[in-house]
């Protein structure tokens, strides 16, 4: 195999292999920095995982940016994403799913899940949600305290449609 | 009835003349073609021949349905089931062979190594520690993809925790190397102006003038040091193999002994 002349010693690239759908056992998908080549690849496979590599595919993934009111100032190393498709010279078969997720706890995390989107909503829905017809009792109220005082009318306004 | 204002030529050419008289004339086709076309006058073997339309009136008819194509193989139970190899390389990224560790798993973890025991540790080793934190960030990495993905629950501090303590080490090692790179950068620089060092390469580096340790002269030292290293060819041997000299100033290459 053929690999480049430059040693480097003490490399410092993470890559993670991802869990793809559709994709033949030969075959496997990494997301890779932006900065590394296939031919970067295809070394670094072999030197540390000691898989050979067939062919490599590459690709760049643009990522949606946040409203502006919300964007900070890390946003701008996530615009992108490399992922690159390996063919492999022996097959690897992603493990299966986890099932059971209690080493996890998944019942207590989405349980607090749903409590914090609740809360979210609680905050910023500005009482709309928890109205209950208090608004309009209160409307409802203060024309009363009008009327007596002589204020208002009591002709009833012709619902609004 | 008078004639259209025909030209002479063409009138007893073309159109039949309304004043043929015989009945037992045949009956000619009317056409306005003349009667040499379809004889191409330029020779041109490829006319009519069309790859998108496919005509082609010289080449043969290709029966495609004489050829049996293979039949794909719907039914998964049918397919042969494929099997990773145990030593696969990339099992390095599942150490406990499943997709996703627990949080227990992730949290089971020691302190990052300090610099202080780092400096004990020989290039080779650094090396190797190195490439063990690559690889476990490859694996905490692949991991919070899947996590992601799948949504399982807690996990995520644990593993954040544990890739703190690797980037710890592997700053550790770096700055190990990096001190280690200035010391001889500057051994190198003080030593080119130091008269008690010899850089040439033959014999002993270090010269000292003035040896408060030894009765003898330094000389002698270094004479008798190679008389041993003459007299028993495999010690000799055996002490090449292991001393690796220092470069002549010629060759002399900028590559630090970290390489």
């Amino acid at each position: 195999m053929k690999f480049g002349a430059q040693k480097i010693y003490l490399p410092k690239f993470t890559i993670a292999m991802l869990r793809t759908e559709g994709l033949a056992p030969n075959y496997a998908h990494f997301q890779v920095p932006l900065n590394i080549t296939k031919l970067d690849m295809k070394d670094y496979l072999y030197h540390l995982y000691n898989t050979e590599v067939v062919s490599i595919r590459s690709y760049v993934l643009g990522v949606p940016r946040s409203p502006k009111h919300i964007r900070g100032p890390v946003e701008l190393n996530k615009r992108f994403k490399k992922r690159m498709i390996v063919e492999l010279k022996s097959p690897f078969v992603y493990p299966e799913e986890i099932k059971d997720k209690t080493p996890w706890d998944s019942e207590l995390y989405d349980a607090a899940y749903e409590n914090e989107k609740a809360k979210y909503k609680l905050d910023f829905s500005r009482g709309r949600e928890l109205d209950e017809g208090r608004r309009s009792k209160i409307i409802d109220a203060a024309k009363e305290v009008l009327v007596q005082k002589g204020l208002k009318k009591t002709v009833a306004k012709a619902p609004m449609k | 009835m008078s004639l259209p204002l025909v030209p002479r030529a063409i009138r007893s050419r073309a159109i039949p003349t309304v004043t043929t008289s015989s009945a037992t004339q045949c009956a000619r086709a009317f056409s306005t073609t003349p009667a040499n076309a379809g004889r191409n006058s330029d020779r041109s073997k490829l006319r009519g021949i069309s790859a998108l339309h496919r005509t082609n009136p010289k080449a043969p008819l290709l029966a495609m349905s004489k050829i049996p194509l293979p039949q794909p193989v719907l039914d998964k139970a049918k397919h042969t089931p494929i099997i990773t190899a145990p030593d696969h390389g990339l099992w390095d990224f599942f150490p406990t062979k499943s997709s996703l560790r627990t949080p227990e798993e992730d949290a089971s973890h020691g302190r990052a190594w300090h610099v202080s025991e780092l400096r004990n540790k020989s290039f080779e080793d650094l090396h190797k520690l190195w490439y063990i934190c690559v690889k476990e960030r490859n694996v905490i990495a692949t991991q919070a993809h899947e996590r992601d993905r799948l949504k399982p629950g807690y996990g995520d501090f644990e593993a954040q925790t544990r890739d703190k303590t690797v980037k710890k080490t592997m700053s550790g090692i770096r700055n190990v190397l990096i001190e280690r790179h200035h010391a001889w950068t500057e051994a190198r620089r003080l030593a080119k102006s130091d008269p008690e060092v010899d850089l040439s390469g033959q014999g002993r580096a270090y010269r000292p003038a003035a040896p408060s340790f030894a009765a003898e002269p330094v000389e002698q030292i270094a004479a008798k040091e190679v008389a041993t290293e003459e007299a028993s060819p495999a010690v000799e041997k055996k002490a090449k193999e292991t001393v690796i000299p220092p470069p002549t100033p010629k060759t002399e290459s900028t590559v630090s002994p970290l390489s």
